[in-house]
């Protein structure tokens, strides 16, 4: 009789162990292998300009090309040493700006900027000398032929962010210093407007109205899934002086990223669609946005394994599968709403911690995303 | 200048087990050994019920491994991050990353990001769990320069920033041990560059006096209070970290930040390689804020190369130390 009893005590938990329901949260998507093709060059900068024109910055110089990558012109700077290349800006195919990190020393650091308005013919140069130790992330804008936004980050441990501008209003020909509340992704909406998501997890967002005079901080209401969970912003993108988008991703525990729209220049921001991930994708919810225009705006995660796609502001999102989508993304370019360049870098050992090396991946989609295949510069 | 072993001193957080024998041959004097055998095994139950294991006391996730006990040399690559990066992270980096340690921030008053993973937990699982074996620079980021751009500040006096220097070790002491690390460390003061947030409102030679004095109580005190092993972090010049060489209690490791994109620990700028000499006495983080992408994750970290102490003792030193040859 006791044995009857135990073995079906026995049965009966093991009934209710197998009958408790299935697990609603979605399986995580493995992150697949990215396939094996040809290996890009390191890539210092590059800007995807429309659909068929672009341009590329490697140490083996920088390319320009008009027509969908099929042929390449080298435009580089004369006298200059490439590596020294931190970043790049082109307003169309023939005026741009290069910034160069020409000297750094105990003393300071020292960028020459260089502009062209003839595609690279014939540069200018303008020198820059710093008395701080700064470092990259160094990023120049022109949010049009004359304002010039140069951001430069000042050497410090992870703990800190601290950034310094530099602001031209007469197209790069002199530089002013000025403030800025710390490093990361700045962005300018004109002359006067600049957004920065800056912090040491980028966790904040900034706001100038005066050329880099002042900054002030701006803040989102996060979904309510998200309330707990630790920002990561995205400097926005405006459309025009006063419609923009912004993307903010958001990690620690579930991971997602959401978009809000602004139609008073960021006065306040509405929040139009959050993309959910379950990638415990370490820090900051690493997934990587990309605005193309008001309505269409793309989502990679960044082990290549999704895209998601509006092209209605956020009322519907289509997931897409890519096939040759790199792991390691550091760039995602939309041109258009099909056309795009990713630039990605995985590290992988071939021994326990030894003969470990970085693989770079340059690839382009015409197809919103669904294939991706090399940019081979030749 | 070479020290390779710490000066012994009284050893934070360890427990003795409790002696459960104690006072039962005065007792079973008075009273029948039955009632004394009855008595004992009641206190055996009484006990195992309140008291936490011997094991598990010091370490509050039911005990590290035998070897994260102390410091000791290095001679490998690690990166560190301004958050503690999540348990899987860390457990899908250590095979496939080149990376042996991990620099943590444990606490301190310009701490400036939110550690949602930093617990005993993710210490014990990202040592001593399923084969994987992380070192830890354990990170303590206090006050910043006298008369500095920063908020929380050194005092521009001296003897008030010998005392303050007192209180930061007791904090970064505690706040380790309160993670688990529960052995003999190395801690690492992160003291950036005087000028990082603007020119100084003092004389250079004012803040520089006052952070020596600084300097010199962090080092005695972790070192000859509490018997372990202090290091600084800073900028190899902005930082004046020479001047660390010639207080009275230099610090045992420096780990130099110049972002040269060079691993070497030698040659750095302003800080004579006559100065921490020996083997396992200098840490350079070479390169900044950046991504990096092993085994599908991507984590942004600073670059380290290891020529000195971390905690736990170090990996094997290999013949061909992966980062100091590069």
């Amino acid at each position: 009789m006791k044995k009857r009893y135990w073995l079906s005590v026995w049965l009966l938990v093991v009934m209710v162990a197998c009958g408790q329901p299935v697990s609603r949260t979605p399986q995580t998507a493995k992150p697949t292998p990215t396939p094996s093709s040809v290996n890009a060059p390191q890539v210092l900068d590059l800007q995807l300009l429309s659909p068929t024109t672009g341009w590329v910055a490697t140490e083996a110089g920088v390319h320009l090309t008009t027509d969908t990558g099929q042929s390449w012109n080298e435009i580089s700077p004369p006298n200059t040493d490439r590596k020294q290349l931190r970043s790049g800006h082109f307003l169309d195919t023939q005026r741009g700006w290069l910034v160069y990190e020409t000297s750094h020393t105990v003393e300071g650091t020292e960028f020459t900027v260089y502009r062209t308005v003839d595609s690279g013919e014939s540069w200018a140069p303008t020198k820059i000398a710093a008395s701080a130790d700064l470092t990259s992330p160094i990023t120049i804008q022109f949010s049009d032929a004359a304002a010039g936004w140069l951001a430069a980050t000042v050497q410090t441990s992870s703990n800190f962010s601290i950034g310094q501008l530099f602001y031209s209003a007469d197209g790069g020909q002199s530089w002013t210093a000025r403030s800025l509340p710390a490093s990361g992704d700045l962005r300018p909406t004109n002359s006067t407007v600049a957004w920065m998501a800056g912090g040491p997890a980028r966790e904040k967002l900034y706001v100038s109205r005066d050329r880099g005079n002042s900054w002030k901080p701006s803040a989102v209401s996060p979904p309510i899934e998200f309330r707990s969970s630790q920002p990561v912003f995205w400097a926005p993108r405006f459309l025009n002086n006063t419609s923009g988008i912004l993307a903010v991703g958001y990690s620690g525990g579930r991971g997602g990223l959401s978009f809000y729209a602004t139609s008073d220049s960021g006065a306040r921001w509405r929040h139009s669609v959050t993309i959910e991930s379950d990638s415990q994708n370490a820090l900051g919810g690493h997934l990587i946005p990309d605005v193309v225009d008001e309505k269409t705006w793309f989502v990679a995660d960044p082990n290549g394994s999704r895209i998601w796609k509006t092209t209605d502001g956020g009322a519907s999102v289509e997931e897409i599968s890519p096939n040759g989508l790199p792991r390691g993304i550091e760039r995602l370019h939309y041109a258009s709403a099909t056309v795009a360049w990713v630039y990605a870098t995985e590290g992988s050992c071939a021994q326990f911690k030894r003969e470990c090396t970085s693989i770079h991946y340059l690839r382009r989609t015409t197809d919103a995303g669904q294939t991706w295949s090399d940019v081979i510069i030749t | 200048m070479g020290i390779d072993t710490p000066p012994r001193g009284e050893t934070i957080g360890g427990r003795d087990g409790a002696n459960l024998s104690r006072g039962c041959r005065g007792v079973a004097l008075t009273l029948g050994e039955g009632a004394v055998r009855r008595i004992f095994l009641l206190s055996v139950l009484v006990a195992w019920t309140i008291l936490p294991p011997v094991e598990s006391r010091g370490s509050p996730v039911g005990g590290l491994p035998d070897d994260f006990i102390r410091y000791g040399a290095n001679a490998q690559k690690g990166f560190d991050t301004c958050a503690a990066p999540s348990t899987s992270a860390m457990s899908t980096w250590w095979p496939s990353s080149p990376y042996w340690d991990i620099g943590i921030y444990i606490g301190g008053s310009s701490r400036a990001c939110a550690q949602p993973n930093l617990t005993p937990a993710w210490a014990t699982a990202a040592h001593g769990v399923d084969g994987v074996r992380w070192g830890f620079y354990l990170i303590w980021v206090g006050r910043q320069a006298p008369c500095s751009g920063f908020s929380s500040r050194i005092s521009s006096n001296p003897t008030t920033a010998a005392s303050q220097g007192v209180s930061e070790a007791d904090g970064a002491i505690t706040a380790a041990y309160n993670l688990g690390f529960t052995g003999r460390n190395i801690y690492f003061y992160d003291l950036e560059a005087f000028t990082a947030k603007g020119a100084l409102s003092c004389s250079t030679t004012t803040a520089r006096t006052a952070a020596k004095a600084f300097v010199n109580a962090w080092v005695d005190r972790i070192q000859n209070f509490y018997g372990h092993q202090a290091g600084m972090y800073g900028s190899s010049c902005g930082s004046y970290a020479n001047d660390w060489a010639a207080i009275a209690n230099p610090p045992g490791t420096v780990w130099l930040a110049q972002f040269n994109n060079d691993p070497d620990v030698w040659g750095l700028s302003c800080v004579p390689d006559t100065n921490w000499v020996a083997a396992s006495q200098r840490l350079h983080q070479y390169r900044g804020g950046h991504n990096e992408t092993w085994g599908g994750v991507t984590i942004k970290i600073d670059n380290d190369c290891e020529r000195g102490f971390i905690t736990p003792h170090g990996h094997p030193i290999s013949a061909d130390p992966a980062c100091v040859n590069e």
